[in-house]
């Protein structure tokens, strides 16, 4: 008997239910009134894993791992792939693997439960042999190329470089072309077994399905049981940057740049660190948005471009700013950066802009909830802590003016700054 | 989704409107058509981006944002575009549904967007001769000449760019709205404010509206505050003709670039517009070739010879041209133009299974079936039709799939030809020899 809990939203007139399967899978579903469906199984398994204990044994995993079984997952031995299924389906499919998570993913307008039903089960299933590595190593140093040759990728990998010394998000997702080829049957097989279990995955899924479909689905094709997440080895990371300032020259037409604000002030409990993230949001928007004076000054300057974007990423066990975008001179712009956070901390912040902000965070908010694709990512980011993504509204709107300005002057210390910069090759 | 067409603004532009409940968001475009032009496109794509720096009621891009975010952060963005002969610029707004604005806040969203619009288009901010400001001008010139020169930072866009731009060299196919940096260059704060009268008077004006109001309160909404256009859409009527390349043998175009992966671009020419009888074959024959990761390029260049991470194919319906883009290895090139020209071959021999059809006509009749889920979706689909000249539906468009035969399928595939092939040469070894 499935444990079925059920969240709704008067607000957005959504609801979805969340089930504790047996299994220790947790499944999120969403049922909508639209022509797509939309379904994302997440391992808790990315491209930051590189070493890893198990039932007291340790474990080391070449650089790219995650991402080279996420690519050899779609095969099996009737010879076809996952990708054949699906499209016989008339479904599309797809998986990416980030640092910290691998997801695999389909959308359909038919033939929902045969969808759900190979997604669990592929995902699963796993089927390797020494030749299909052998062929897939060619695809993805293609891939590795790509990115070699991407400077927005580069620039951002050099930021993460610069600010960390421990911290394994810096490590190459898709690995090196030297890195994959150590990549055995065995050991991918070894990681199926140790993270694509049941309690280190959830199931989302948006659209035109009920929860009783997807459990069904679930109980035929999942044929694993539980057994204990794998521990991830922690590490230990210093306040200030490894690196204040990276460059390297590539074919770009003008310098692009990746400014990061290093936080390792992260916190554990998931209600708070969401509140956080948020109201870090909200400050950087009172702060470096269109609708504010920094963005203009610096576009009349030329020192930015209408691409001038800044976030704030942060899960349980990394946190940073990030400024990015083109500058004919980024040591000039980062100069007024600085300066123009002492102006604000002197001056202080504005409530009107505060409200404001939230109203946008707001808004944005909403608008995730009209596409099925959209919600199933939600479902899944807030899974990730097991949060009710309901919570949104009421956690935004109880940011204040203090809590931002606690944060303006408690981040954005000199030696947490790091610039990492793509010139033009001369 | 259901249709609605009204006359309005004094019955010179036309609304096509979807009413719907389905969406959090609505969404509201203006679309506005001119003849292509090698100077008069990229001017007016510049004029409107500096209109849209500042107008009398919001002097700066700091007060159209403020004003905007207050309404929910309400959107208003400018596009480009071509079809045929003809260049498109679009404001489209996206707003939130005032049934989920803040209790006891009366913001009327769309209304209020658009008195932004209305101000951004009738009362730009100009100097004391009744000049664009020179300044915004300048500085928008800076803006569109980097982001010009910038296709280079994705050579993957390069490559795509630089085979269109051969490809249709000389023709008015390659008249884009961006246009060239010598051409952006030129223009002048006189020029672009002379050109506003020019707009005004002659572009033809298409509405979008997808969303919770009736078509009757989004007519009402925009009522006169547009006023200042003079030309009539009303009863216009479009179309397009296909490109037709004029070579007997395809030209090969190599540049080299300090870069560790070489990409490919190889255009065809098809003939087949989407008011053209064999448009439904060619989509079905461009799904089969190289659209999907089921595709005989993706099955074969990727999959069976490990050539290459991605290798699609794309058809362009508004020119009747198909690109073929890849990044290999540099030693791979040939071979991956070779495995790319014999699987077409092939194809068009008949080395087609059902199942590839069948597949390949299941995943079109998956998209139709989405466009329903996103205003966008349906926005883009409709004035695509209305810029062809037809008027299919979805639900048509997967009745037309479903009845394409192998016959129509092979006689399409016949018809793509290879025209211009251009290559962005890496440097061999990787990462090490590109850093020497």
């Amino acid at each position: 008997m499935n444990d079925i809990e059920l969240f709704e939203s008067t607000l957005l007139g959504e609801r979805y239910y969340k089930v504790k399967h047996p299994s220790g899978l947790n499944i999120y579903v969403c049922p909508k009134e639209v022509s797509t469906t939309f379904g994302v199984i997440c391992i808790g398994f990315g491209g930051s894993v590189t070493e890893y204990e198990k039932g007291g044994q340790r474990y080391t995993l070449p650089e790219g791992c995650a991402h080279f079984l996420e690519h050899k997952l779609f095969d099996n031995p009737e010879g076809n792939n996952a990708d054949d299924v699906f499209s016989s389906l008339g479904a599309y499919c797809n998986a990416y693997t980030s640092n910290d998570k691998t997801a695999y993913l389909f959308s359909t307008t038919d033939n929902v439960d045969a969808c759900l039903e190979h997604l669990v089960y592929f995902v699963t299933h796993p089927y390797f042999t020494k030749q299909t590595i052998d062929k897939e190593i060619g695809i993805i140093a293609e891939e590795i190329r790509g990115c070699i040759d991407d400077p927005y990728d580069r620039c951002y990998l050099n930021l993460l470089d610069g600010m960390y010394f421990e911290n394994p998000v810096k490590k190459e997702i898709c690995g090196s072309e030297q890195s994959i080829s150590e990549i055995t049957p065995d050991m991918l097989y070894k990681c199926c077994e140790h993270f694509y279990t049941p309690s280190n995955m959830t199931l989302c899924v948006c659209g035109k399905a009920t929860v009783e479909q997807v459990c069904a689905a679930v109980d035929k094709c999942l044929d694993i049981s539980f057994s204990p997440k794998p521990v991830v080895l922690p590490f230990c990371e210093p306040a200030h940057v490894k690196r204040a300032y990276s460059e390297v020259a590539m074919p770009v037409a003008k310098p692009l740049f990746s400014i990061g604000v290093k936080d390792v002030d992260v916190i554990a409990d998931p209600i708070e660190r969401c509140r956080k993230s948020e109201a870090v949001s909200i400050l950087l928007h009172m702060m470096f948005s269109q609708s504010g004076s920094f963005y203009l000054d610096m576009l009349e300057r030329g020192l930015i471009s209408p691409g001038f974007d800044f976030g704030y990423s942060s899960n349980a066990t990394t946190a940073f700013i990030m400024i990015s975008g083109e500058s004919d001179d980024p040591e000039a712009l980062l100069s007024e950066i600085k300066k123009y956070i002492e102006r604000c901390r002197k001056d202080g912040l504005l409530r009107e802009d505060l409200e404001r902000e939230k109203k946008c965070l707001y808004a944005s908010y909403v608008s995730d909830f009209d596409s099925s694709e959209d919600i199933a990512f939600c479902l899944n980011s807030y899974a990730q802590d097991e949060m009710d993504m309901f919570l949104f509204p009421s956690i935004v709107q109880r940011i204040d003016l203090e809590t931002v300005t606690d944060l303006l002057n408690r981040l954005f210390d000199d030696g947490a700054f790091s610039m990492s910069v793509i010139v033009p090759q001369v | 989704m259901e249709k609605t067409t009204l006359i309005i603004n004094n019955g010179k532009w036309r609304l096509h409107a979807v009413r719907t409940d389905k969406f959090k968001m609505s969404q509201l475009s203006f679309n506005f058509i001119i003849p292509k032009d090698v100077r008069r496109s990229p001017m007016t794509k510049l004029m409107l981006a500096v209109m849209l720096r500042g107008s009398e009621k919001y002097p700066t891009v700091t007060d159209i944002n403020k004003r905007l975010d207050e309404l929910y952060d309400a959107t208003v963005s400018l596009g480009g575009r071509s079809f045929g002969d003809k260049s498109v610029f679009t404001l489209t707004c996206k707003v939130i549904n005032d049934r989920f604005v803040f209790d006891g806040d009366d913001a009327n969203v769309l209304s209020g967007t658009l008195d932004v619009v209305a101000d951004i288009l009738n009362h730009p901010v100009k100097d004391k001769d009744g000049l664009l400001l020179e300044q915004y001008v300048e500085s928008e010139k800076k803006i569109a000449i980097d982001a010009i020169n910038s296709i280079v930072n994705d050579q993957r866009a390069y490559a795509a760019k630089k085979c269109a731009m051969k490809m249709f060299e000389g023709s008015p196919y390659g008249i884009t709205t961006t246009g060239d940096v010598d051409t952006v260059s030129s223009f002048t704060s006189r020029e672009l404010t002379e050109n506003i009268e020019y707009f005004c008077n002659n572009a033809l004006v298409e509405c979008y509206y997808i969303g919770q109001e009736s078509p009757e309160r989004i007519s009402e909404l925009i009522g006169d505050r547009f006023d200042c256009f003079g030309a009539s859409s009303a009863y216009a009527k479009y179309g397009e003709s296909a490109f037709i390349g004029t070579r007997t043998c395809p030209e090969i175009l190599r540049e080299e670039m300090d870069v560790a992966q070489t990409r490919i671009c190889m255009g065809y020419t098809c003939g087949t517009t989407l008011c053209d009888e064999d448009y439904f074959p060619m989509v079905v024959a461009n799904e089969i070739f190289g659209a999907s990761s089921v595709s005989k390029l993706f099955m074969n260049v990727r999959e069976r010879k490990s050539l290459c991470y991605y290798c699609y194919s794309s058809y362009r319906s508004a020119t009747g041209t198909i690109f073929v883009d890849c990044g290999v290895t540099p030693a791979n090139c040939d071979a991956a133009i070779d495995e790319i020209t014999h699987q077409l071959s092939i194809f068009c021999d008949g080395e087609v299974s059902d199942n590839e059809i069948e597949t390949a006509k299941r995943t079109l009749i998956s998209g139709f079936t989405q466009i329903s889920d996103s205003p966008a979706s349906m926005k883009t689909f409709m004035f695509r039709r209305l810029m062809a000249g037809v008027d299919h539906t979805p639900q048509e468009c997967i009745e037309r799939i479903r009845s394409v035969s192998r016959e129509d399928i092979l006689r399409a595939a016949k018809r793509i030809k290879l025209d211009t092939v251009y290559i962005l040469n890496g440097c061999d070894g990787g990462e090490e020899s590109c850093d020497e």
